[in-house]
């Protein structure tokens, strides 16, 4: 009764992240067509094609969704402009379980010959993740010891800005004292 | 004859005080301004981190919870609807997804800002929050007001950083999934040791308290890797903005219009 509670309490709360659960991952449908709306969105992208998913079949439109984000699908080579209205395109979707035309973004093959594909499960560089090569430098920068300071207290190995300046200020200090003093003739005793 | 010998001393005496006065004003400056030079010391975790995906059926990385017997149903259950295909969502109405999901669940990029006594996390997931983690030596509020990350204090241990994290909310979900998760029911506290294993691999190991869900603590490691690309920037990430459909309205006006979803959440056409 408590967890039909929870049920029918988070299924009435809006979409936002959702389980594909309701795709069907045993199926692969195939939907010739034309983009009528490319939408670069978060959390998931969409498409909407209408085309036909069989032979004689009347054009209906589609609705479907990617597996993810305009920031993974960025850094696996997609742009908003990837598809555009009036595109013709062959895609590869996993269909509603229900039936209604919507379907889970596979693959999408477009008249150039141009493949995309999205898999954010993927770890491989069209999965967007890139195993570039080591460009970091933290095997260099492990932590130095810090110097013990004439303060006392923790000092960095440079000296930064700020406290160069105050050094400045206090040999400055000295500078103007020292030659205060040598600029005083010291009266000598009668 | 005397007033000389006296000029000299009180010379000496002005010239010992400045010394001893911008002495003292050095230190202080020195401890009261921010160590912005001591991050110098600390590991490179600059850049952009994307979750480890290649497991789908641990997406929340690698260690099962060990649930209580009753949570262990409720999970039962969840999994058998998500089978299904009559999933139940968790991260619905835009709600922060929260701890330990931030570290266990998202799909989507993480950067690290390390600023003196603070190390600072973005997300570009989950409408692009952020968590804070204390590292200037303070301690947990004793009576911290519960949010959706909790307060977090931590500590470097070499180049591992050490948080610990307490106050989350009690409706706060623990996840085994999108569509598989529980209410953390109050009293969470999560450790976790944050350490680079090679240059471009950053893992979390979390160790996650939940007495009222959990039989045993929850022991999890989840990895992330660094983008090649140094320039490679977190995006805007609105947790809904797919819900609608942006469209000019008849006054020329750009709007969003909310689009048709099945009760699992797809979209489907209008």
């Amino acid at each position: 009764m408590a967890l039909a509670m929870l049920i029918s309490t988070w299924a009435g709360g809006a979409c936002a992240h959702h389980s594909f659960a309701m795709y069907d991952s045993t199926k692969l449908v195939t939907v010739d067509g034309t983009v009528t709306n490319f939408q670069w969105t978060n959390p998931h992208v969409l498409l909407w094609v209408t085309g036909t998913s069989a032979p004689g079949e009347a054009p209906t439109l589609w609705t479907i969704e990617l597996p993810t984000s305009p920031g993974n699908l960025g850094r696996m080579g997609w742009t908003k402009h990837s598809l555009k209205g009036g595109d013709h395109v062959i895609v590869n979707l996993n269909p509603l379980r229900d039936g209604r035309h919507g379907g889970s973004f596979k693959k999408a093959t477009l008249d150039t010959g141009k493949i995309l594909l999205a898999n954010p499960l993927s770890t491989s560089a069209d999965g967007g993740v890139n195993y570039g090569p080591d460009d970091s430098n933290s095997a260099k920068n492990g932590a130095a010891a810090p110097k013990k300071s004439w303060f006392g207290c923790s000092m960095p190995a440079s000296l930064p800005a700020s406290d160069a300046s105050a050094a400045l200020v206090l040999g400055l200090g000295f500078g103007l004292i020292l030659r205060r003093r040598r600029a005083t003739p010291v009266p000598t005793q009668r | 004859m005397a007033r000389p010998r006296l000029q000299q001393i009180l010379t000496i005496v002005f010239a010992a005080a400045f010394v001893l006065v911008s002495l003292y004003a050095l230190r202080q400056h020195r401890q009261d301004r921010p160590a912005w030079s001591a991050l110098g010391r600390l590991p490179d975790w600059g850049g952009l981190w994307v979750p480890d995906r290649s497991d789908p059926k641990h997406p929340w990385g690698k260690g099962d919870p060990t649930w209580t017997a009753d949570a262990a149903k409720q999970i039962d259950a969840q999994n058998a609807l998500d089978k299904a295909g009559n999933p139940i969502n968790i991260y619905i109405n835009c709600l922060p997804e929260g701890m330990p999901s931030w570290a266990l669940m998202t799909l989507n990029a993480t950067e690290f800002l390390f600023t003196p006594g603070r190390v600072t996390i973005l997300g570009e997931f989950d409408g692009n929050r952020l968590r804070r983690i204390y590292t200037d030596g303070r301690k947990h509020p004793a009576d911290p007001d519960p949010t959706f990350n909790g307060h977090s204090i931590g500590h470097w241990e070499g180049g591992t950083l050490v948080v610990d994290t307490i106050g989350i909310l009690p409706e706060v979900f623990l996840p085994v999934g999108q569509s598989a998760a529980l209410p953390n029911n109050g009293d969470l506290h999560i450790t976790e040791h944050i350490q680079l294993i090679d240059p471009d691999t950053l893992r979390f190991q979390l160790e996650i308290t939940a007495p009222h869900v959990l039989a045993a603590p929850w022991k999890v490691t989840r990895l992330f890797k660094r983008q090649a690309n140094r320039n490679a920037e977190i995006v805007e990430a609105s947790c809904r903005q797919g819900d609608f459909l942006e469209k000019i309205d008849a006054n020329g006006n750009a709007i969003f219009v909310p689009i048709p979803h099945q009760e699992g959440g797809a979209p489907l056409p209008f």
